[in-house]
């Protein structure tokens, strides 16, 4: 049950944590020893012009290097959506580049999510019910083995097939094709869904048997659950049991396992990105770390943080609208 | 004159454990009359609860019920329970035979209105008509306001989850209810009350009640009719009253006894029982009480169990019926 008070505590606590993750993530480039101005000047001019090092500093805030007045400054800036500059994609701003990345990202990651634990609840709840039975044991070591296959290599296999065996099927990289202008027209929507099977389908398919087998175990031990004797002495038919008692009661539990695992998925993600070509936010990211774009890094590692912190959230309250126990704990 | 509505033959409960098989009722039969409250008694282990599983047919791995056959006799026709089908069975049970569990703090659904529990009861058995006003009546019944309803099981204190029990076995007006230690986790008062209110809507409802429990005080206060259960047999059956006054399997005499001896408080200068129950897992030739039986002799032990017929309708498991309650009214 959603009460005010649990709204409010979850509330604070998430504000809690993302302040948390601001002063980590305004301490740790600091800590790193070197000059950021001196980094950017050397690589784009290999010497240091003593005007444009000024310039730079006072661009960066760094003309004063007390850490209050430092991190006031990046408080203010980020409150004004700033970010800094990103090296790779100057004069690009870090917000720039990461509106321009997130949404493809949010588009993979949100479909992948909805897709496997949707399929992998309902594909647990089947074989957790029928537990025991041979079918049941075959998935389930099926399941276990998908689990244990890393995103890239399932990633890279798709690769290698859809390019040297059945070429032109499906599209292997990017979101959509580069002859056309991004628009909100059928052609490209269409390119833009063709784009991002490969992508998805590789996300669900190592996520989803993790879910299913959560989801099976919660099933099997519903077995031993009084309520669902009672439910079976009072007549109710087989198919509403397996609805309305075993699987509402045993889907609590996995609904936190998918929000935990969602931190998973996003660096699934970034793998995926990475061998699609796929221009979301873990590419951007690959792209950041491998030209040393500090800012950038630093920009989309908070913004990873706020969405594992904004979806846990969210899960919360999913969590305390399935369960009407929740306000007690 | 009393008609049978649940006849009982030779029925065979197993549970297959790794360290073999349990043999929780043993060719059990019995009878239970139309309108009367049969007490079950019996101590912890002694098959009671397995005797309601079994009737209802809810006895899941690893148990099962290998043999027997129990029968419900309606006005219309009998219904051979253990010959039903899985969807003729879903539909026999409940709306002629309801049950309250001896789990009763967790059988309710968690995450479901109180409401919602009748309400898909209802639906489960087409039942027609206001279904408010039904659950209003039951709960009221049972001892519980309206608001009750609304609320989900954990906002209940233990005797209202109960009492919710209660109105739920009875809500669609079965003619059997099972109650299995119905009143065990509760404190006195409120078992009092439960009690009362059971008596109550049996007589309003025309109900049959079989009533399981350890406590053969409780049972003496509302059975017409008593089965003392020992390792998975009733030892003796009979009239509440009877058996009570004069009991005649040495078991019976001695649970009596210990039940007199904590009321009065008096020295227990009666025998008490000491060992346990046997192993469930082996064969127990002749009967199974010999070992802790202060009459017990060599014969006793190639004794073929049959229920030998007493004094008017008690029927007792014994070679000596009356024997030890005579040497103790002797010694006294
Ligand atoms: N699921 C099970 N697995 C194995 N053995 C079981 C199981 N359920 C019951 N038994 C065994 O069956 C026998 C009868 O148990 P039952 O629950 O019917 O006893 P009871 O008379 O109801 O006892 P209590 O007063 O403690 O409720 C016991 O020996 C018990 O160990
Ligand atoms: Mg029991």
């Amino acid at each position: 049950m959603i009460t005010r008070k649990y709204l409010v505590t979850r509330t604070s606590y998430a504000v809690l944590t993302s302040a948390i993750a601001l002063v980590i993530n305004f301490l740790l480039p600091r800590l790193v020893p070197g000059n950021p101005v001196y980094t950017i000047l050397l690589t784009k001019y290999h010497y240091l012009p003593p005007n444009q090092i000024k310039l730079l500093e006072s661009e960066f805030g760094l003309q004063n290097p007390n850490l209050l007045y430092q991190f006031q400054r990046y408080i203010i800036e980020l409150f004004h959506g700033n970010l800094g500059i990103s090296y790779y994609y100057f004069p690009a701003t870090v917000t720039n580049v990461i509106a321009t990345h997130l949404p493809w990202t949010l588009f993979l990651l949100g479909t992948a999510t909805a897709i496997s634990s949707l399929v992998g609840v309902i594909i647990g709840k089947y074989i957790g019910w029928h537990s025991g039975t041979k079918g049941e044991t075959a998935i389930s070591a099926l399941f276990m083995g998908l689990t244990s296959i890393p995103f890239f290599w399932i990633a890279v296999i798709f690769q290698l097939i859809f390019a040297l065996y059945i070429t032109h099927l499906l599209p292997i990289s990017g979101a959509y094709s580069v002859t056309l202008v991004p628009s909100w027209n059928v052609a490209f929507i269409l390119s833009v869904l063709r784009h991002s099977i490969l992508p998805i389908f590789t996300l669900v398919l190592v996520s989803f048997p993790g879910f299913s087998l959560t989801m099976r175990n919660t099933m099997v031990n519903q077995n031993k659950e009084d309520y669902l004797t009672l439910a079976k002495a009072k007549g109710i038919p087989e198919r509403l049991i397996v609805k309305n008692y075993a699987a509402r009661n045993a889907v609590l539990p996995v609904a936190t396992h998918i929000v935990l695992a969602f931190g998973y998925v996003v660096a699934g993600a970034f793998f995926v990105e990475v061998v699609f070509s796929y221009p979301g936010i873990g590419y951007a990211l690959y792209v950041a770390v491998t030209s040393l774009d500090y800012p950038l890094v630093d920009g989309i590692f908070l913004v990873i943080t706020l969405t594992v912190i904004i979806a846990n959230f969210f899960a919360d309250i999913l969590y305390a609208y399935l369960d009407p126990r929740v306000e007690l704990k | 004159m009393s008609f049978p509505i649940l006849s009982i033959k030779k029925l065979n409960t197993v549970f297959h454990t790794p360290s073999g098989d349990v043999m929780a009722l043993r060719n059990l039969s019995l009878e239970v009359n139309k309108g009367e409250v049969l007490a079950i008694v019996g101590e912890s282990g002694s098959g009671k609860s397995t005797l309601g599983f079994s009737i209802l047919r809810l006895i899941e791995n690893p148990g099962e019920i290998i043999s027997g056959s129990i029968v419900f006799h309606s006005p219309e026709r009998d219904v051979h329970i253990l010959d039903l089908s899985l969807p003729q069975l879903r539909e026999f049970r409940w709306v002629n035979i309801s049950m309250i569990f001896q789990s009763a703090m967790n059988v309710l659904n968690p995450i479901a209105r109180i409401e919602k529990q009748f309400i898909d009861t209802f639906e489960a058995h087409n039942i027609e008509g206001d279904y408010q006003e039904r659950i209003n009546k039951y709960l009221e019944i049972a001892g519980l306001g309206k608001q009750v309803k609304k609320m989900f099981p954990h906002e209940l204190s233990g005797g209202m989850k109960q009492r919710v029990n209660i109105a739920l076995a009875l809500s669609c007006e079965p003619s059997i209810l099972i109650a299995d230690e119905p009143t065990t986790a509760l404190d006195v008062v409120v078992q009092k009350e439960i009690l009362s209110s059971i008596m109550r809507i049996k007589d309003e409802l025309n109900l049959t009640v079989i009533f399981i429990t350890h406590d053969l005080s409780v049972a003496s206060s509302i059975a017409d009719r008593l089965a003392i259960f020992y390792a998975g047999r009733p030892v003796e059956v009979g009239s509440a009253d009877k058996i009570l006054r004069s009991p005649q399997h040495p078991y019976t005499t001695l649970l009596l006894s210990s039940v007199i001896s904590l009321n009065t408080n008096r020295e227990a200068s009666l025998k008490t029982m000491g060992g346990s129950p046997p192993d469930l897992k082996k064969r127990i030739p002749g009967c199974s009480f010999l070992e802790r039986c202060p009459i017990g002799e060599e014969a006793c032990s190639t004794y073929d169990l049959f229920p030998a017929k007493v004094h008017g309708d008690v029927f007792v498991e014994c070679i000596h019926p009356g024997k030890l309650e005579f040497e103790m009214e002797v010694n006294k």
